[in-house]
C-alpha cells in the first residue's frame, strides 16, 4: 500500500514536472514552433498521465482483456474500411466501449487505436494527437453513458459530435505544424478544407452506432452481467 | 533479413528513438536551409536502407504533399517587403516564397522520418518501449495485436458456415450487408467469450499476484550508452550554437542572410555529424556488402 502512495506521488511529480520543464524549454529555446512543440508534448503527456494511472490502479485481468478485445474489433473496422476514406466504424467501437466499460477503458481504447492501426496506415506527429482526441470521444461516451444508452436521439447526436470534435482536433494540429503560430484565418480555411471529411466521419459514425446500438449494446451488456466485469 | 537490418538491430530501441527523435526535433523547430537539407538528406538515405519499398510507394504522395505545402503559405501570408505579384489583390511576396520552400522541406523530412518508423519499430521493439512506460499498456497492446488476426479468421469462418446453410442471398445488397452484420455479431459474442477464457487462465496462472516482468532480448550494451551520450552532446551543443550564432532565420519582413560565422557553421557541422552518420554508415556498409558480392 505504501509503495503505490509513493508510486502515485512520484508519477503525479514526474508530469508536473515534465509539463513545467515542457512549457519552460519550449518557450526558451524554440522560438519558431513554439506552439507546435508544447502542444505536441502536452498531448503525449496527457496519455502518459492516463497510462500511468491505468497502470497503477489495481484493474481485474477480466476489464483489461475486454479493453484489448474493443480496441481489436475497431482497429479491424479501420482495417475493413481502409478503401474507403474517412468512412471507418472505429469511432462506433471505440463510443461503445466507452459507454459500456466506462470513461478510461473508452480513452484507452480509443488511444491504442489510433496508435496501434497508426503501425499500418503511417505514424507521425499526428499520432499523439490521433491518440488524445480519439480517447476523449471514447472517454465522453463514458462520461454520458445513461443518455447515449437510453435514447437513439442522444446516440445520434453524440456521432455526429464525435465526428466534428476529431475534425477540429486534428485542424488545430494542421495550422501549429504548418504555421509557427495559431492563425484563426488559416483554421478556418483547414475547417472549410475539411468539411466534407467531417460531414463523412459524421454520416459514418451515425451509420455504424446506429448499426452496431442494439446488436453489440446487447452482446456487452451480456458479458457485463454474465461475468460482473 | 538485410545487412542494414542487422545493424539496426544491434542498438537497442532506446537509442534509435533517441537518433530518430532528436534529428528529426532539432530540423523541426530550427528554420534554416542547411539544417533542412541534412534533415531531408538524411532521412531520405534512412528510409532507403530501412525499407526500400516503401520509398517508390510514397514518393508521388510525399512531393505532391510538399509542393501543396509551398503553395499554401504565400497564399494565406502577405507579410514580406519583396513583392512579386499581386493575386486578387493579396500580394505574393518572395519571403513567403522562401518560408513555404523551407517550411514544406522541414514537414518532408517529419514526414520522411516518420515513415521508416514501422520498418524499425517492430513488435517486439515496441512492447520493449512501451513496457518500460506501463506494462499493463504493453500487455493490452500484444493482446490487440494476436486477437486481430484471430477475429479476422472467425469472421471468415463464421460467414462460411451462414452461407453454407443458406442463411441470406448473395445478390441482394441489402441481404448482403444484413448478413454481414449477422456474422460480426456472431463473431462479436464469440470474442468476448474467448476472451473472458482467457481472462480467466491468466488468472488461473497467478496474473497480478507479484508485479509484472516482460522478457525481450534488447539489451542495453555499451555501444548504445555511448551512442547517446554522444547524440545527447551533439544536440546540446547544436542548440546552444543555432542559439548564438543565430541560425534559427527570421523569414519576415525581410529573409535575413545565410547565417555562416564560425557559432552556426558549427551548429550545422554537429547536427550533420548527428543525423547523417548512422545513414552514411548504413549505406557503407550496404554499398561494401554488394562490392563482396560481385567479387564472389
Amino acid at each position: 500500500m505504501g509503495q503505490t502512495a509513493v508510486k502515485k506521488r512520484s508519477s503525479i511529480w514526474f508530469l508536473f514536472i515534465g509539463s513545467v520543464l515542457l512549457l519552460v524549454l519550449g518557450s526558451v529555446v524554440f522560438q519558431e514552433k513554439r506552439y507546435a512543440w508544447i502542444s505536441f508534448g502536452i498531448a503525449v503527456l496527457a496519455c502518459l498521465a492516463i497510462l500511468y494511472s491505468f497502470d497503477r490502479r489495481n484493474t481485474h485481468i477480466r476489464r483489461i482483456v475486454l479493453i484489448s478485445v474493443m480496441t481489436a474489433l475497431s482497429v479491424s473496422g479501420r482495417f475493413l474500411f481502409a478503401a474507403v476514406p474517412a468512412f471507418k466504424p472505429m469511432t462506433a467501437v471505440i463510443v461503445m466501449a466507452g459507454m459500456y466499460f466506462g470513461a478510461e477503458a473508452g480513452f484507452l481504447c480509443g488511444a491504442f487505436t489510433a496508435l496501434l492501426s497508426n503501425f499500418y496506415f503511417g505514424q507521425g506527429p499526428w499520432t499523439p494527437f490521433q491518440m488524445v482526441s480519439f480517447g476523449l470521444i471514447g472517454m465522453l461516451a463514458g462520461i454520458c453513458h445513461k443518455p447515449l444508452k437510453r435514447s437513439r436521439i442522444a446516440l445520434v447526436l453524440y456521432a455526429v459530435f464525435a465526428g466534428a470534435f476529431y475534425s477540429v482536433i486534428m485542424d488545430v494540429w494542421t495550422v501549429l505544424w504548418s504555421q509557427s503560430s495559431f492563425e484563426p484565418k488559416l483554421y478556418a480555411a483547414a475547417l472549410l478544407a475539411a468539411a466534407p471529411f467531417t460531414i463523412l466521419y459524421s454520416v459514418s459514425n451515425v451509420i455504424f452506432l446506429l448499426l452496431m446500438w442494439r446488436p453489440l449494446g446487447v452482446r456487452l451488456e451480456r458479458v457485463i452481467t454474465k461475468y460482473n466485469v | 533479413m538485410s545487412e542494414n537490418q542487422r545493424l539496426l538491430m544491434r542498438l537497442h530501441p532506446v537509442t534509435i528513438l533517441c537518433y530518430i527523435s532528436v534529428s528529426m526535433g532539432i530540423a523541426m523547430f530550427c528554420m534554416n536551409p542547411v539544417m533542412q537539407g541534412c534533415s531531408l538528406l538524411g532521412a531520405g538515405i534512412f528510409l532507403w536502407m530501412v525499407s526500400e519499398h516503401i520509398v517508390w510507394q510514397r514518393i508521388p504522395v510525399f512531393l505532391c504533399f510538399c509542393l501543396v505545402m509551398a503553395a499554401v503559405n504565400p497564399l494565406f501570408y502577405h507579410n514580406g517587403v519583396t513583392v512579386l505579384f499581386y493575386l486578387n489583390g493579396n500580394r505574393i511576396t518572395l519571403e513567403a516564397v522562401r518560408y513555404g520552400l523551407c517550411m514544406s522541406s522541414m514537414l518532408g523530412s517529419v514526414f520522411l522520418w516518420c515513415l521508416s518508423l514501422p520498418g524499425i519499430f517492430t513488435g517486439d521493439r515496441v512492447q520493449c518501449l512501451l513496457g518500460a512506460v506501463s506494462p499493463k499498456a504493453a500487455l493490452v497492446c500484444s493482446m490487440t495485436l494476436r486477437f486481430l488476426p484471430m477475429y479476422v479468421r472467425q469472421m471468415e469462418k463464421t460467414k462460411e458456415q451462414q452461407r453454407l446453410l443458406g442463411l441470406y442471398r448473395e445478390n441482394a445488397l441489402l441481404d448482403r450487408l444484413k448478413g454481414n452484420l449477422k456474422v460480426f455479431a456472431a463473431a462479436t459474442t464469440w470474442a468476448f467469450e474467448h476472451s473472458m477464457h482467457t481472462a480467466d487462465s491468466m488468472q488461473a496462472r497467478g496474473y497480478g499476484t507479484c508485479r509484472r516482468t516482460q522478457y525481450h532480448r534488447q539489451r542495453f550494451k555499451r555501444t548504445d550508452a555511448a551512442l547517446c551520450t554522444a547524440i545527447a552532446v551533439l544536440a546540446v551543443t547544436t542548440v546552444i550554437f543555432i542559439k548564438r550564432g543565430k541560425a534559427a532565420m527570421q523569414f519576415y519582413p525581410i529573409t535575413d542572410a545565410l547565417p555562416l560565422g564560425t557559432e552556426s557553421m558549427t551548429a550545422y557541422v554537429c547536427y550533420a555529424v548527428i543525423c547523417l552518420s548512422l545513414p552514411f554508415l548504413m549505406a557503407a556498409a550496404r554499398i561494401k556488402n554488394h562490392a563482396a558480392g560481385r567479387n564472389r
